[in-house]
């Protein structure tokens, strides 16, 4: 929904999401119908959180004062 | 006329009983700048205090170390307290020091108190100026020296917790001439070219050394960041500006990297759990709504229509076994009575006693004969034997209320 406009969701943003979809889960009057939709979404949520993560490892890099990056 | 002559160890005494008995060189404070200094291995400091115009040894022994607060250094400025003496053997005087402090200007334990007064009364160190720290911190810049303990340390941990994270670092230098501004174009870069959080620090020194961190222009340049600044000065028991006005306070640069790079593998753990979570109660709801359709569905089959009518039609093969078994007894009963009453009868009957030599008169109407009255001489009787009949004539008739 809003996601593709402004800026990318922080880990943090899609934790918080995650642990409301869990609350709403844990509810016993929620349907089975809205428990398979909470569940999708959840699951969504953590690939999200998985590509946030970046798991690329990184070189530390150092900022010269022109504020060019180098490799260090 | 005899000249007076004395001993070197007369005469030093003789000076060490002057000095000895002078009230102000007992307790006398001398201000003076440090220099030929030096720690002896036995705890003692010898070194020398001068000004513009002269000098005069000093010495601190180990048992008076107490009044002695920082590290002693060439050049600095101090206030040296005690008592001036005679060194007999040596026959010089000297400043036997009980109390050094560093002197005015030079004193950078007031320094570093009055600036701390000054911003605090600015509200620089007020609590709702401290911006978060980010729990999932992605590009973290560091401002430190790019040689020192400090980098090699954050790397370190950084990588162990998790090698994913951006680490980028504006080398400082962060002692001596020129610290100062470089720290403050540091943060300034950094904060600029956008990181989620910022180290500034270094590691262990003595005061002068992380002096730097303790200067107005380096508090404000953190206070004036907008990126979270988590200052990171020398060891647990340093404190200095920087601490009191970042945003977080680590008590060293290791621990900053602990509180600023968050545990990759701890995440991944939580995410883990939190699938797993979710999956487990997907699979209650599941069950449950199993559980109510079995439920319902039995209900359902007791209350059909067919389930009646099967009811019904055992009902009605129940009655008609029951009736079927009733019918058996009641005929087994009767049978079983007309057998006792066919035997009863056969005791009764009369050919049995004609067997036994009884004879049935019937007269010729074929009534039985059972009293003489009724029979005239000459009548025709029937006796019926076991065998055959007899037809008989009477020949008299004996009346039994005759004889």
């Amino acid at each position: 929904m809003s996601e593709e406009k402004g800026k990318k969701r922080s880990l943090e943003e899609t934790f918080a999401e995650i642990e409301t979809i869990i609350e709403q889960m844990e509810r016993p009057e929620v349907s089975l119908d809205e428990s398979f939709q909470l569940y999708q979404r959840g699951v969504g949520e953590l690939k999200a959180c998985n590509e946030l993560l970046d798991e690329v490892e990184k070189k530390m890099q150092v900022l010269a004062a022109d504020g060019s990056l180098e490799e260090m | 006329m005899m000249k007076n002559v004395y001993s070197v160890g007369q005469v030093n005494t003789y000076i060490k009983n002057m000095f000895a008995q002078d009230f102000m060189l007992q307790r006398i404070s001398v201000k003076g700048e440090v220099s030929n200094c030096k720690y002896h291995t036995s705890g003692h400091i010898y070194f020398t205090l001068k000004d513009s115009v002269g000098t005069i040894s000093a010495v601190m022994f180990a048992g008076s170390r107490r009044g002695l607060k920082f590290t002693m250094k060439e050049g600095d400025k101090v206030i040296v307290t005690g008592s001036v003496e005679v060194y007999e053997r040596d026959g010089k005087y000297q400043l036997y020091a009980r109390e050094i402090e560093l002197d005015g200007a030079g004193n950078l334990y007031l320094k570093f108190e009055a600036l701390k007064r000054e911003l605090e009364e600015m509200g620089m160190f007020a609590p709702e100026y401290k911006k978060p720290i980010p729990k999932f911190a992605m590009r973290i810049g560091i401002v430190t020296a790019p040689t020192g303990a400090a980098i090699q340390d954050i790397r370190n941990i950084a990588k162990r917790r998790n090698p994913y994270v951006e680490l980028i670092l504006y080398p400082a230098l962060v002692q001596g001439d020129g610290a100062v501004p470089s720290i403050i174009n540091g943060i300034r870069a950094l904060d600029a070219h956008g990181v989620d959080v910022m180290i500034v620090g270094r590691g262990g020194g003595s005061i002068e050394d992380l002096w730097a961190f303790n200067e107005e222009e380096v508090a404000r340049a953190i206070f004036e960041c907008e990126t979270p600044v988590i200052s990171a000065v020398g060891h647990e028991t340093d404190t200095t500006i920087a601490d009191y006005v970042a945003d977080l306070r680590a008590p060293t640069p290791s621990a900053a990297a602990e509180l600023a790079v968050f545990d990759y593998y701890l995440v991944k753990e939580q995410m883990t759990s939190m699938e797993g979570h979710m999956r487990r109660l997907l699979r209650q709801k599941m069950e449950a709504a199993r559980m109510r359709l079995a439920h319902a569905q039995t209900k359902l089959r007791y209350l059909s229509p067919e389930n009646k009518l099967r009811e019904n039609r055992k009902y009605a093969a129940d009655l008609e076994e029951r009736a079927t078994m009733r019918m058996t007894q009641l005929l087994e009963q009767k049978r079983h009575q007309l057998a006792l009453l066919s035997g009863q009868l056969e005791g009764m009957s009369p050919v049995k006693k004609l067997s036994q030599g009884y004879s049935y008169v019937s007269n010729e109407n074929g009534y039985a004969v059972t009293d003489a009255l009724h029979v005239e001489k000459g009548d025709i009787l029937d006796i019926r034997l076991l065998h055959g009949a007899l037809k008989t004539e009477v020949i008299e008739v004996l009346n039994d209320n005759k004889q």
